[in-house]
């Protein structure tokens, strides 16, 4: 076990590292700052002077060494435009997104689970059908004219729900229905097939001789067995998340790390962008970290190593 | 047991996430206005805050010494009483004696002098965003100060809007917190700025000018067309920003609201590579007239913005210092295209031109843009549109004469509040424009002596020239001026400013 954590420790400091680097390469490639912060009325010695200012000036190696330096002693730099820590920034916009993932991540497990459990139990009902066709309707539609469906209906039609924003618990519920409405039915199917395989399986026959309520046999021997694909797969979703997370933050104007790194790509502000996207893959492997204790969790067989 | 403990673990997550939502916020008696835009200013600092989303806040927080009326056609008086021209570079203004900051420093000359300090302080990026022609600021008393440029500037007047008053003493205990809670003297000051979320500006009571009637200001970023009508439409905001005309039908729709328009500031245009390594066909006067000929503008306004802009025949709006009403647009004519193209000698399948244009710079850009290639391409010219992100166009064009990768032309504007082309002239017409991509030493020089005219009959005369000039020349394709389109709720008393900003102390609540 120990032995696994430094190994799985090794591998994420890799992969934040490439991921770093690849992000800075890619800024450099990309574009100038300070042709897009200079005033169009400004003169070029403008551009060289906000150039300088930034510290774009600075030959490439020393402008990556700097940033590397600063992600070792956790200091991300100041915002091009806001003229703040990023660190700052980050606080502010963090918290959000954490609840809109989390909240849809409940959503889509729970209704997941369910539907796909009811699915399998009564295979080929009508209730299955339509499960089927919801599941792959939802998948199918993206989700930031989802998004827009739902305002529609439930703001302009309805009235029930404000159309955007943040700050309260209604303003979450359309954005992480919206963000959950991808993940759910990728859950159900899986649930449902993984469940199919299980109830036909010897030791669940066992449990029916021993004449337990269906009841007990589901939710006791067949749900926990079920779960392990599942669990798998949400780690893996977690990814598509938060990468929907950046367009519906944006449909309903939700101030999350999504919205904060589509602003910072507008101006070029790179060490938000570098930051934002650093943060989201600190958050990817933790998750999937997260989802490896989990098994052991779930499944006391399962031994790391 | 394992599972229950995960189970309440999970809850406990949850709930901690989920609970600082739940509590609702207390409803006050304070009369609120809630405006919707496309996205929040980074930055609050009047002195780097930068286009219209700035400009909404610069002027509630802040006063100039002067302030343009709505329609920008006139300067009035605002933190100055009066002003006068001592010499060609020297102006001095009287200042209001009854002004204090909203953290209670004193407003004088002083201030003034220590905002225009800090303005032209060099190596900052300051000194390059804004105001080229500001040089210094001297105490003459009290309450008098002469702003000094560095050159003879006859917009200083207009252009004195932009030289706020900042607190001395608070602005350099800020340091670079200014941006994100300034204090200014103006009716209202910021009470909270969370960035992406929301920006709120309370009356400020003791308002020189008289308490504005709106107690509160809310300036939410809501990126999303489709969303900022949904929160028009349900009432949670009472005024937004940056719509484009097929919203039209949307809001009218509904009771209770209505649109606003306004002819706006900026003029569109599509502009031309004409350095010396550009295309060598562009070169030729007759092709872009021909290019001027071939575009149906008519068209294009009716059917992409549904009768929103008005023609222009070259660059300067019609309330440009020595505006020639006497110049008409180039007429729609491919024939005449093809004419003056056979003329030139060129084959039009031999002009390649690819059109860079984006949405986000001007109002259906991108549709403007592949109209054009159309319109092109029925004259049998290779044209094709090349739809960009913001950031990719300006990174393309705004200083990138030496990188030299743009596209052959692009669909681009120039906003200014002043009533006078020297802005988008300085800008894409001469030799040192930073978008300018004109190499024209005789413009040039008609541009540099427009600008130091300080008689207007005589510089009125310059520019007459300088119209007929650029319409001989077509440096550019002139297209037209775009008007601006706003969703009012009818609880709200607004009317929008040419300029685009929203002034909280011009709003008043229907009662």
């Amino acid at each position: 076990m120990g032995r696994y954590i430094v190994q799985r420790i090794v591998q994420t400091i890799i992969v934040l590292f490439v991921v770093c680097t690849v992000v800075f390469l890619l800024l450099r490639a990309v574009g100038d700052p300070a042709r897009l912060l200079v005033n169009p009325e400004g003169s070029k010695e403008g551009i060289e002077i906000i150039r300088k200012s930034l510290g774009l000036d600075l030959p490439l190696w020393k402008q990556y060494v700097n940033y590397i330096k600063g992600i070792v002693t956790l200091d991300f730099g100041t915002s091009f435009t806001y003229k703040k820590p990023v660190v700052d920034l980050i606080k502010v916009h963090l918290p959000s997104t954490l609840q809109l993932t989390f909240f849809s991540l409940l959503i889509a497990v729970v209704s997941g689970v369910t539907l796909g459990c009811i699915s399998a139990i009564k295979q080929y009902s009508i209730f299955d059908n339509i499960a089927t066709f919801l599941a792959v309707f939802t998948r199918a539609v993206p989700g930031f004219w989802l998004g827009i469906m739902l305002i529609l209906i439930f703001s302009v039609r309805l009235n029930w729900l404000p159309p955007s924003g943040y700050g309260s618990f209604k303003k979450l519920i359309m954005p992480s229905v919206s963000l959950a409405l991808s993940m759910a039915p990728v859950i159900a199917r899986l649930t449902r097939s993984s469940m199919l395989e299980i109830i036909k399986s010897d030791y669940i026959r066992t449990a029916r001789a021993k004449g337990q309520t269906e009841r007990t046999i589901i939710m006791k021997h067949a749900l926990r067995n079920t779960l392990i694909p599942v669990v798998t797969m949400v780690g893996l979703q977690m990814g598509h998340l938060l990468g929907g997370s950046i367009v519906i933050e944006t449909v309903f104007a939700w101030p999350g790390i999504g919205r904060l790194l589509i602003e910072s790509i507008n101006v070029y502000d790179f060490p938000v962008i570098q930051t934002t996207v650093f943060m989201i893959a600190v958050f990817f492997v933790l998750i999937n970290f997260f989802i490896d204790m989990l098994y052991l969790l779930i499944d006391p067989r399962i031994r790391l190593g | 047991m394992r599972n229950k403990l995960l189970f309440i673990v999970l809850l406990g997550v949850i709930f901690s996430m989920t609970a600082g939502l739940v509590c609702v916020t207390a409803q006050d008696e304070k009369s609120e206005v809630v405006i919707a835009q496309i996205s929040d200013p980074t930055d609050l600092d009047p002195q780097t805050a930068g286009g219209t989303t700035g400009g909404n806040f610069v002027w509630n927080i802040f006063d100039g010494l002067t302030i343009i009326s709505s329609d920008m056609s006139e300067v009035y008086p605002s933190l100055a009483t009066e002003w006068e021209m001592v010499d060609d570079v020297t102006w001095q203004f009287k200042l209001r004696e009854d002004v204090v900051f909203q953290n209670g420093e004193k407003f004088n000359a002083e201030a003034i002098k220590y905002t225009v300090d800090r303005f032209t302080r060099p190596g900052t990026p300051q000194e390059a965003y804004k105001f080229k022609s500001l040089k210094a600021a001297e105490v003459v008393d009290e309450y008098t100060v002469n702003i000094i440029t560095n050159a003879p500037d006859p917009l200083l007047p207009f252009r004195a809007m932009e030289i706020v008053a900042l607190p001395p003493v608070y602005t350099e205990e800020a340091g670079d917190n200014f941006g994100t809670l300034p204090i200014g003297t103006g009716a209202y000051k910021v009470v909270e700025n969370t960035p992406n979320q929301r920006i709120v500006l309370e009356a400020n009571e003791n308002y020189w000018g008289g308490k504005p009637d709106v107690d509160r200001l809310v300036f939410i970023p809501v990126p999303e067309v489709s969303t900022r009508l949904a929160e028009l439409i349900t009432g949670n905001a009472d005024i937004i920003l940056n719509l484009s005309p097929e919203d039209f039908a949307t809001i009218e729709g509904n009771a209770g609201l209505r649109v606003e328009t306004t002819a706006g500031k900026r003029v569109i245009f599509v502009g031309i590579d004409l350095l010396p390594d550009g295309p060598e066909y562009l070169k030729d006067v007759r092709v872009r007239q021909a290019l001027n000929y071939a575009i149906d503008k008519e068209a294009i306004i009716e059917y992409l913005l549904n009768g929103y802009a008005d023609q222009l025949a070259t660059l300067y709006r019609t309330d440009f210092a020595g505006y020639d009403p006497s110049i008409e647009p180039y007429p729609y004519d491919p024939e005449k295209a093809l004419a003056l193209l056979a003329e030139a000698g060129i084959d039009p399948s031999d002009i390649t031109l690819k059109i860079a244009a984006s949405e986000e710079v001007v109002i259906k850009g991108g549709e403007i843009g592949e109209a054009i290639a159309s319109m092109l391409q029925d004259i049998g010219i290779n044209a094709t549109a090349d739809v960009l992100a913001n950031q990719q166009i300006r990174d393309m064009l705004i200083g990138g004469q030496e990188a030299h990768v743009n596209d052959e032309l692009w669909v681009w504007n120039w906003g200014v509040r002043e009533p006078d082309a020297d802005s988008i002239l300085s800008g894409v017409m001469h030799n040192s424009g930073l978008t300018s991509y004109v190499r024209d030493d005789k413009l040039s020089e008609m541009i540099d002596l427009a600008r130091a005219e300080m008689d207007s009959e005589k510089r009125a005369e310059i520019h007459k020239e300088i119209q007929a000039y650029l319409y001989e020349e077509c440096p550019a394709i002139f297209l037209f001026l775009a008007h601006d389109i706003y969703g009012v709720n009818n609880r709200v008393n607004w009317t929008p400013r040419r300029d685009q900003y929203i002034i909280g102390k011009e709003i008043s609540l229907n009662k």
